[in-house]
């Protein structure tokens, strides 16, 4: 019986002992030990701190229903003092939102109620969504931010960019993500020939560099098998005959012809959007290989009316006569050849091409993104992405890669290696760069099913219902000017917006401008092409732009042109370096618009306004706000206008 | 009496597992450092910058950059038009020489506001406080060395 006691009382020892580890691993837990650390950091501090009282943090997000307790462990999150603290003391950096309000997790993902590193930060079994890697934190702005550029996030704007151009939309449906323009396929047989088509098919990239069509990957017979196949689309009537007389021509009126066209080329400034061999603009096709690639007669017609063939795409119509089309024709299919594209590889028919190509065409859906008579469009092949930011973890075929099991590792690695993590997949290869890629993840993952509170969304803003019809509508869309002009929030902003136009320049000027276009700024690429506009078209365009693209508020009167006011702007212009960036006669830099004859170009209502505020009328503008007040307003405006084009007033 | 050893020994096992087993540590720690890998050969293609520097640079690259160059060595595209020539920043010299405070101000009065080149815009009118202070940390970098505190 004693016996029984004594082992009674040993067990209960024992027990108690094993009651008490609970307790003693609380006391010796990883938060405890930060904040005692803490507390020893910041006595070594230069400013005194307060020390922390040692007890889990937490805070609560209730709109978002987020509980973290990162801040059990990163104490220096709101001490601005702690910017070069090491790790976990260092301050958050200042940003748009209150890290009080927003939390943490919300950002940057993780499980935030747990209270070690390992099962915040890492892989945690049943926990989905690890802390991003800083380079994906942007992805997050994309839960409430829908708009095309979302400020402070680079990485994730510039995604959100590519995932447009790099047309997802091909094959993935993304809810608010539209299709772009892409050329179709109906008369390819009769544009192209089936050496540049193999090897184009084969690698788009040693053609034009910045092509959005990726490489399929294809092995020779498939390339040379679908070759086959989309020759056989040739041309009903679209396409009309070279004249009769490039034929029979001497060399010496070829010659003639040749260098016609040369001078057009360069004045209708082709290079503003095409490059040639690599250099000049990005938005169109490079044209260094153009005569190794489409047939004379097809360039010949495509100038006469390019949206005859492409009906949604930017390239104006020039308004060039016959003879001078032939010649740009005769230019560009001599000079800008490559003999290599000819003799692209040698890959032999097969007879069986119609069927096995048609199957091909299928399988990559090219159809996703090219027109072709007799095939269905539209239908998508890979999964919808418009939720891809919330999909799980289970849904996920990894394969036997070893990538991490992570969701944003896996879109990285889909994106940059489109093949590995099965057999038989058909995603074609962009080539992206890993900051194309790092943003594409970025984008990707901003596409949640996650709800936010309303009152925290920030809608996509709504596209411009500006439609400018009849004569100047028809014109606009002729010159494709919404290309690189914005009016009313329509159009590229890749050159001025002309939304005040109307205010801004002086009648006579546009209509001397569009005799002879220049750049206002000498160092850009893009510049304003000779569209060789006829004057009726002219007259119609300016009419428009004096009577409708005008902004009332900046109808001043003319200061008067006395010469003290005058002379008062002129060293005012001075005294404020306007020449650091403008230039007048041969003094001054390049990087705002020359003003030696700006007196005949601008009205002074504009320049006045825009001394005030250049952001107001170009939130894009390098120009600072020099915070000039009215009378340095006016004597600078005097100055100004007093720099005429000699010969006019 | 064994019955009694046995159960207590059974007991005690019981009470040791559940204290020890909920807190079993989960897997993961491979994964974790293959991240730290992918991270770390990010590192070393280029300097990483703050959160804060970042914004500065992209606030120097739009508005400093055609005069200072992308590198602030003085060297931008408009500098050959300047006389007296944009400042060198990256220069390790002058960089200790001046403190966040006054290239803020420079950077917001302009070199007329301070009595130098009235070259040098003031861009305290189109720039906030903290855009100032995020373009001085990135500044800061471009001597190559971490700022003296």
């Amino acid at each position: 019986m004693q016996n029984l006691s004594k082992i009674f009382a040993l067990t209960s020892l024992l027990f108690l002992c094993v009651l008490a580890v609970s307790p003693v691993k609380d006391y010796l837990s990883e938060w405890r030990r930060q904040q005692q650390a803490y507390n020893r950091f910041i006595e070594q501090q230069p400013r005194r701190m307060k020390p922390v009282p040692i007890r889990v943090k937490q805070s609560w997000a209730p709109q978002f229903g987020r509980v973290d307790r990162c801040a059990s462990c990163h104490l220096g999150v709101k001490e601005a003092t702690l910017t070069n603290a090491p790790q976990p003391f260092r301050a958050h950096p200042r940003t748009a939102h209150d890290v009080e309000a927003f939390g943490c997790t919300i950002c940057h993902e993780g499980q935030g109620p747990a209270t070690t590193a390992e099962e915040a930060h890492g892989i945690a079994e049943f926990w989905e969504r690890p802390m991003l890697p800083a380079r994906y934190v942007e992805s997050s702005c994309g839960k409430c931010h829908a708009g095309d550029e979302v400020p402070d996030a680079p990485s994730l704007t510039a995604g959100r960019r590519l995932l447009k151009e790099a047309h997802c939309v091909g094959c993935h449906k993304i809810a608010g993500v539209p299709k772009l323009f892409v050329p179709d396929l109906n008369d390819i047989g009769s544009k192209v020939s089936r050496a540049w088509l193999v090897r184009w098919l084969k690698a788009p990239r040693s053609y034009w560099e910045r092509t959005r069509m990726p490489n399929f990957l294809l092995p020779d017979e498939e390339a040379g098998v679908l070759a086959d196949y989309l020759m056989t689309f040739k041309d009903k009537g679209r396409i009309g005959p070279l004249p009769e007389a490039l034929r029979a021509m001497s060399d010496e009126r070829r010659g003639r012809l040749y260098d016609l066209g040369r001078t057009r080329f360069g004045e209708a400034r082709c290079i503003s959007c095409h490059a040639v061999g690599g250099k000049g603009g990005t938005a169109a096709p490079d044209l260094g290989k153009i005569g190794s690639k489409v047939s004379p007669a097809w360039l010949y017609s495509y100038l006469r009316d390019p949206r005859a063939f492409q009906p949604d795409v930017e390239m104006p119509r020039y308004g060039l006569s016959d003879e001078e089309r032939l010649a740009v024709t005769v230019y560009m299919t001599t000079e800008f050849t490559d003999p290599e594209v000819a003799d692209g590889p040698a890959i032999p028919s097969d007879p069986a091409f119609y069927e096995k190509g048609k199957r091909l065409f299928r399988a990559y859906n090219c159809a996703g993104c090219h027109a072709l008579e007799g095939i269905r469009p539209g239908e998508e092949m890979g999964p919808e992405l418009s939720t891809v930011g919330s999909k799980r973890l289970y849904e996920i075929e990894f394969g036997r890669a070893e990538t991490p099991r992570t969701l944003h590792d896996y879109l990285h690695t889909k994106l940059t290696r489109p093949r590995l993590f099965a057999e038989g997949l058909r995603m074609p290869d962009y080539e992206f760069s890993e900051e194309e890629a790092v943003a594409l993840t970025n984008a990707l993952l901003s596409l949640t099913a996650e709800k936010v509170p309303e009152a925290y969304r920030v809608p996509m803003p709504p596209e411009s219902p500006y439609a400018p019809q009849g004569e100047f509508g028809k014109l606009v869309r002729d010159y494709a000017c919404f290309g690189c002009h914005k009016i009313h929030g329509r159009g590229e902003r890749i050159a001025p917006d002309l939304t005040r136009e109307g205010s801004q320049a002086q009648p006579d000027w546009i209509r001397r401008y569009f005799k002879v276009p220049y750049s206002l700024r000498p160092t850009m690429t893009e510049r304003m092409p000779n569209l060789f506009m006829k004057d009726g078209e002219i007259e119609a365009v300016a009419r428009y732009v004096e009577m409708v693209l005008l902004d009332d508020s900046l109808r001043v009167d003319a200061p008067p042109g006395d010469g003290r006011l005058v002379s008062e702007g002129k060293k005012l212009y001075e005294d404020y370096g306007c020449r650091a960036c403008h230039q007048i006669g041969t003094q001054g830099g390049y990087v705002g618009p020359p003003l030696t004859n700006v007196g005949s170009r601008l009205t002074p209502g504009w320049m006045y306004g825009w001394l005030e505020n250049p952001r107001r009328y170009n939130p894009d503008t390098v120009e600072p706000n020099h915070g000039l007040n009215a009378g340095e307003r006016r004597a600078l405006t005097a100055y100004l206008m007093s720099l005429k084009e000699e010969g006019r007033r | 009496m064994r019955a009694i050893w046995m159960r207590a020994t059974a007991l005690l096992a019981l009470a040791t597992l559940s204290a020890f087993g909920c807190a079993r540590r989960q897997g993961g720690a491979e994964v974790a450092s293959a991240q730290a890998v992918s991270a770390q050969a990010a590192d070393t293609v280029k300097v990483v910058l703050t959160y804060e520097q970042r914004k500065g640079q992209r606030v120097f690259t739009r508005y400093c950059a055609v005069c200072h160059g992308a590198e602030g060595a003085g060297d931008g595209f408009n500098a050959y038009n300047l006389n007296p020539k944009p400042r060198d920043l990256s220069d390790a010299q002058f960089q200790r020489a001046v403190s966040d405070e006054w290239l803020a101000e420079v950077i917001a009065q302009g070199g007329r506001g301070v009595n130098r080149s009235p070259l040098m815009p003031a861009w305290g009118h189109t720039l906030t406080r903290g855009q100032v202070r995020e373009v001085v940390a990135f500044i800061r970098t471009l001597s190559g060395k971490p700022a003296s505190p």
